[in-house]
Formats: structure tokens, sequence, C-alpha cells
């Protein structure tokens, strides 16, 4: 099935010969209605499957987008055999029908057997779309079969979405919008905490199959650029890569729908740039790629970005005790950055490291074969005494100021304390 | 077992039960009548009846897998029942959603998700305000009172996942408050919270009783029950024994609900061991 993906459409065969600036030219000026269409179908399913993907993703439902997105297959395989063509109503219609009941039966046998979700979904998931191979590969015997553009679905292909299409598309994410905007508490809370959203009177199972039905239209739309086989990818990625970089919902939504459509433009102009090439994987690709950047350099959440940071925490802190280390030792002789290393029992590697920082910064200088503190050194040593003895007072009033909420990382401590508890503490040493 | 020296006056908060001339024209805050509830034909709770009276603290204590939580589910309409019927004020509760308010375990919930502490308490607005209609100046007033109650409101904005569990137990109050209903149901709210937290909680809940709410708490501290509650349940499967905490609290009845699970017996404990 993967071999010879047909073309669809000709847009792409008409430049086939020529260059590659030629056809970026011809998607980005955007004079071919094709692309026109193309375009806007990948925004909309870009904007539609990202904001629904936020929801799926955090009720934890990722693995039932992938199910719904490959138990459409059946549906659409019958859609095309009850008109013989294809006419792409029947063929949406088909789809929701068979993604619908495909959520219907994960219920039943999640709900009424000992079985539980995943086993449940894995089930429906491969069962819905060996059948829909099933029906695809006697459908391409009948003698109508080897045009009906069937194997499109399976990855996709951008350029085969006519303007009736469009159209049909347009009015099913705006459907998808209104009842978002119209359901949003109602979805957030289902989220967040089912249990909860039950007790408290909000009908949670009528959110949830209408979230269902949500994502079954989204699939549908998503189908024909999309594929099949990545539906599911459109729902994840996308969702998946705004909550690694924010902690609002609202944000998070808006970021994931941006995402969304911006690799789905990008995945059918890469599918533009030869013929023959389906959309679906590389508006796959475009997505992973946000995903791996957001995934290492998330300004929170990051891999490199945490252990950077946890990097510069240690060295300052190292530094910080060598300051004391040299305060403490300023009348006597000057410590190298051997007795250094030796007495805060660090390597000398990153005793030379933070030693190195201190100089820069011109806290310390070298003063015969060691350091010693320059007189800014001296004042920023005062000044880590201060806070410490700050801290100190803080903690051990801590009871007494129990209203007093305090955040080490973003607060103050003297601000937190107060000008008069800071005079009195000054007073006091 | 830890010694309490200044606890003599234990007696003061120990309740009488209401008149029953004084609630005879209002209906219970909470009536169960012989409830099972069952998983896979057996039965979690069995023939459980119960009978909660109006601006009470009521603490529901049991082994584990005694169904305590199971019950408080149940009430909720959370789960489907075997027999039995579960009144509150007089009706079903399907009649008056949201006329419940919960404090769930604290780990039920996903404390990465993206929302902001204020976020979590609205939510208890949702229930009552009714489909489609969105949060308006009345819920954020709501909302940034239950916060005050719980001394949280510094914390309104700052993302779920950033609080310390007493704070998270707290943020899950000020969203029950945030319900502003009659009857509460807490899942052990002083599980895994520091000795302050605990006081600013039971304190909380008294004044909650003292406006006329009635509170449900799970606890497992059985040190502390005749301090907290006014009334006891005690659960293994069936009701043990309920009653003023005076009455009931016994060692009798705790070796009863306990079997031979209970190695160390509570000081307040009435009853010569």
């Amino acid at each position: 099935m993967n071999a010879g993906l047909p073309v669809f459409l000709s847009i792409s065969d008409i430049a086939e010969s020529t260059g590659f600036g030629e056809q970026m030219r011809r998607f980005w000026t955007m004079s071919d209605p094709a692309v026109r269409t193309a375009v806007a179908g990948t925004i909309l399913l870009g904007l539609t499957c990202g904001m629904l993907g936020c929801f799926v993703v955090l009720r934890r439902m990722s693995l039932l987008g992938d199910s719904l997105g490959h138990a459409v297959l059946p549906g659409v395989c019958a859609g095309f055999l009850v008109t013989q063509t294809k006419h792409i109503g029947w063929i949406f219609t088909g789809a929701v029908l068979s993604a619908l009941l495909a959520a219907g039966v994960i219920s039943l046998i999640h709900g009424r057997t000992r079985l539980k979700a995943d086993a449940a979904m894995g089930l429906v998931l491969s069962g819905f779309y060996g059948l829909g191979v099933v029906m695809l590969t006697r459908l391409q015997r009948l003698p109508l079969g080897n045009q009906s553009g069937l194997n499109r679905f399976l990855f996709g292909q951008a350029s085969a979405i006519s303007a009736q299409e469009l159209a049909i598309m347009a009015a099913l994410a705006g459907l998808v919008f209104i009842v978002v905007l119209l359901t949003y508490k109602e979805l957030a809370a289902t989220c967040f905490d089912l249990e909860f959203a039950t007790a408290s009177g909000i009908p949670t199972r009528a959110i949830h199959y209408l979230l269902m039905l949500l994502v079954a239209i989204a699939i549908v739309i998503s189908i024909q650029a999309v594929g099949i086989v990545l539906l599911s990818a459109m729902l994840i990625i996308p969702a998946a890569t705004a909550h690694l970089l924010t902690d609002r919902l609202k944000v998070m939504i808006v970021l994931s729908m941006v995402f969304g459509a911006v690799s789905g433009v990008a995945g059918a102009n890469l599918s533009f740039l030869k013929s023959s090439l389906p959309t679906g994987p590389f508006i796959v690709a475009v997505l992973l790629l946000f995903f791996v950047l957001a995934f290492l350099f998330s300004p929170r959440y990051g891999l490199f970005t945490r252990l950077y940071g946890r990097r510069v925490q240690r060295r300052q802190s190292l530094a910080d005790r060598i300051i004391k280390a040299l305060a403490e030792s300023r009348s006597g002789t000057e410590l190298t950055a051997a007795d250094l290393a030796a007495t805060l029992q660090v390597s000398q590697t990153e005793a030379t490291a933070a030693i190195n920082m201190l100089r820069h910064d011109e806290l310390i200088e070298v003063a015969g074969t060691g350091f010693r503190l320059t007189p800014g050194g001296v004042e920023y040593a005062d000044a880590l005494r201060r806070n410490e003895r700050l801290w100190k007072a803080f903690l051990e009033r801590e009871g007494e100021l129990a209203g007093q909420l305090f955040d080490p990382d973003t607060d103050d401590i003297e601000r937190v304390l107060g000008a008069e508890m800071i005079r009195e503490l000054e007073g006091g040493t | 077992m830890i010694p309490q020296g200044e606890q003599g006056s234990a007696d003061e908060g120990r309740p009488n039960l209401p008149d029953s001339s004084l609630g005879a024209d209002r209906p219970l805050p909470l009536s169960v009548r012989s409830l099972t509830v069952s998983y896979d034909r057996k039965a979690v709770l069995w023939n459980v009846d119960l009978d909660v009276f109006a601006g009470r603290i009521v603490g529901v204590v049991g082994p584990n897998g005694a169904g305590k939580t199971t019950l408080i589910k149940a009430i909720m309409g959370l789960l489907p029942l075997q027999s039995g019927t579960i009144l509150i004020n007089g009706k079903p509760l399907k009649k008056q959603p949201g006329a419940i308010g919960y404090v769930p375990q604290r780990e039920s919930v996903d404390w990465d998700f993206p929302v902001t502490v204020h976020d979590v308490v609205m939510m208890g607005t949702y229930g009552t305000l009714g489909l489609f209609r969105r949060p308006g100046r009345k819920q954020r007033e709501i909302c940034r009172r239950s916060l005050d109650q719980v001394h949280m409101s510094s914390y309104a904005h700052r993302q779920i996942s950033n609080l310390s569990g007493g704070q998270q137990q707290r943020v899950f109050l000020a969203r029950a408050l945030a319900q502003e209903a009659d009857l509460y149901l807490m899942d052990e709210p002083f599980a895994g919270v520091d000795a302050a937290t605990e006081a600013a909680i039971i304190e909380l809940l008294r004044t909650q009783r003292d406006t006329g709410r009635t509170i449900l708490v799970i606890h497992h501290d059985l040190q502390s029950v005749a301090d907290y509650f006014d009334d006891v349940l005690l659960l293994n499967r069936h009701v043990v024994a309920y009653g003023p905490v005076g009455d009931v609290f016994t060692v009798e009845n705790l070796r009863t609900t306990y079997g031979g699970k209970l190695a160390v017996l509570p000081e307040h404990a009435n009853g010569e061991t």
C-alpha cells in the first residue's frame, strides 16, 4: 500500500520539470487556486486539531485520538461504496459515524469488561484499521476502484482538496470553534478533575461524548491532507509541544493552534515541491521539529535549559562560598586555588571555573600565589553575610509570620521582612 | 504513643445530638437508607443507614478497604448503587446538582495541569453556574473570598505545580468553599499536611460548621478524632457505630471496627482497656 502512492490533482505534475525555486515561488505567491485551497485547508485543520488536541492530551486520551484516527478508514471505504464515487459528503459522513462507533465500542469494552482503557483502545484501533484495509483492498479490485483515489486517505494529499471540500471543512471547523467557545469551562473542568466536575453537577458524560464528536469532526477535516495513518500526530504533537512551553491553558491552546497551522502549511509546501509526495509525513516532520526544539529549549522545562540553569546555579553558589572563605581569611594570608578547592571540598577544575568568573566580575584579584578580595568583593561578602542573617531571622520567626508568604525564587527577602524588622535585626547584631 | 499533656478539657468539645424537635421541620442534610455498593459482585458497602444532622463535623473512621471513599463517592452519585436511597436535604441529588461540596484526595489530579490557583478555585463555581454561562463578577468575588478564607490569596496567580502539599490541600478546600454547598464531603483533608496547616484547616471547618454547614471528613489519625469531630462514624463495610464522639468513640467499638488490626489505641477513646 505504501508503494507507488498515486498522484492526485495535477498542480505538482505540471511543474514537475521546473526547478525547486520555481515551485517555491508558485506556492508562496499563491497565484494557483489549488495552492490557495491547500493552504487554507491545512490552516483550518491545523487550528482545529491544535485546539482539540489540548483537551485530548490533558485528559490523557492521546491514545484515544490515535484509535479514532485509524478507526475512520472503514467508514471512508463504506462511504465510497455507497456512491461508487468520491463524493466527499458521504465519505465524511462515513468517517464520522465510524469514529463515533469506535468511541462507543471503546467505552463499552472499558466499562463492561475487566479490560483497561489501553487494551480496549488497542483492540479497536487495530480491529477497525484492519477491517478498513481489507475493505480498501477489495475496493481497488472494483472497476471504479482504481480511480477512486482512496489511497490518498492513508497518507494525505493537501493539493487534492477541492473548493467544495474546503467549504465543508470551513463549516465544520467553524462549528467546532463555536462549540469549544461555548463549553470551554466544562471542557477545562472535566479535563482537570473529572470526579469533582461530575460531583459539582457538570454533565461530564455528555461533555465526554461531545469531545468525542468534536474529535471525530477534526479527524474528518484532516483526513484529506494528513491521512489516516498519521492523523493522531496532528492532535497530539502540537498540544504536547505547547504544554512544554506554558502554564496557562488558554496560552497552551493558542500556541497549539499556531503550531498546528504553521506545520500544516509548511508540510503542504514541502510536499508540493515534488509530485507524488504525500503531505501527512511532511506535516508530522515539521511538528516533530517544533516538539524537539521545545523539548530541548523550553524556557522552563527544556532539557538543555534545565541542565544549563543547574550548572549556572552550582557555579554561582560555589563562587559565593569562595567569597566567604576569602573574607574569613582576609586578615591572614591569601588562599590559592588548590587551598580553596580543598577547603570547599570541590575539584580544582570547578574551583578554577568559579574563580575565573569572580575575577572577571572583579570581585577577587591575584595576590602573590593566591587570591584576595577586591574592595568590591569585600562589599559583596558583607552583602552575603547580611542576607544570610536575614534568612535565619526569617526562618526563626516564620511561625509569627504565618500570614506572610515568601518565595525565595522571586521575592527579595528584605522586602518581605520589611524595613522595621531589618532595622531591628541590624540593631541586634 | 505520644502523651498529650494539656488535653484534659476534651469534654468541652463533646457535642450532644441536636434537639429532635428543633430539626423536625427541616429535612436532614444527608440521609442514607440501606445503601449497598459492590464492585464485581463483591459488596464494598453493605446495608448502610446514616442520618447526618445539620451543623456537625462528622469523622468517618475505619481500616483500609472499609469503604470510606466508596461511601462518599456513592453519596455524590459517582458510583452505581446496588440498592438503597440517598437523600440530600430531603431530595435526591439529581434534582439539585451541586448541592454537595467535595474535597477529593490530593493525588487524584495532575498538578502539572496548566492552570493557576485562581482557575482551580473558580471551577468550584462552574457546577451551579450552568452550561454555556461564563463566570462573571459574582463568581470572581466568591473565588476571592474562598481564597482569603484559606489564606491563599497571594498565590492566586501561581501555577498549581509550584505549591507545597499543604498549599495544594488549601486550594482544594477553597475550591470546595466556592461551591457554596451546605454539605461537604472531604476525603482525608489532613493527609500529608504539616501541623500548622492541619490546625488552620480544622479551624476553617469549625467556622463553616458554626454557620450551619455539615461536613463529613474521612480521617485516619485516631488520636485527633475526639478533638476534631462532633460525631463519628465507625465504618467497616457496614456501620459499626455512629453517634456523638463521646458515646461512640470507645475502645470496644474501635476493636470491633478494626478487628485485630489496631495495635495502638488512642488515649481519648472512652472505656477501660
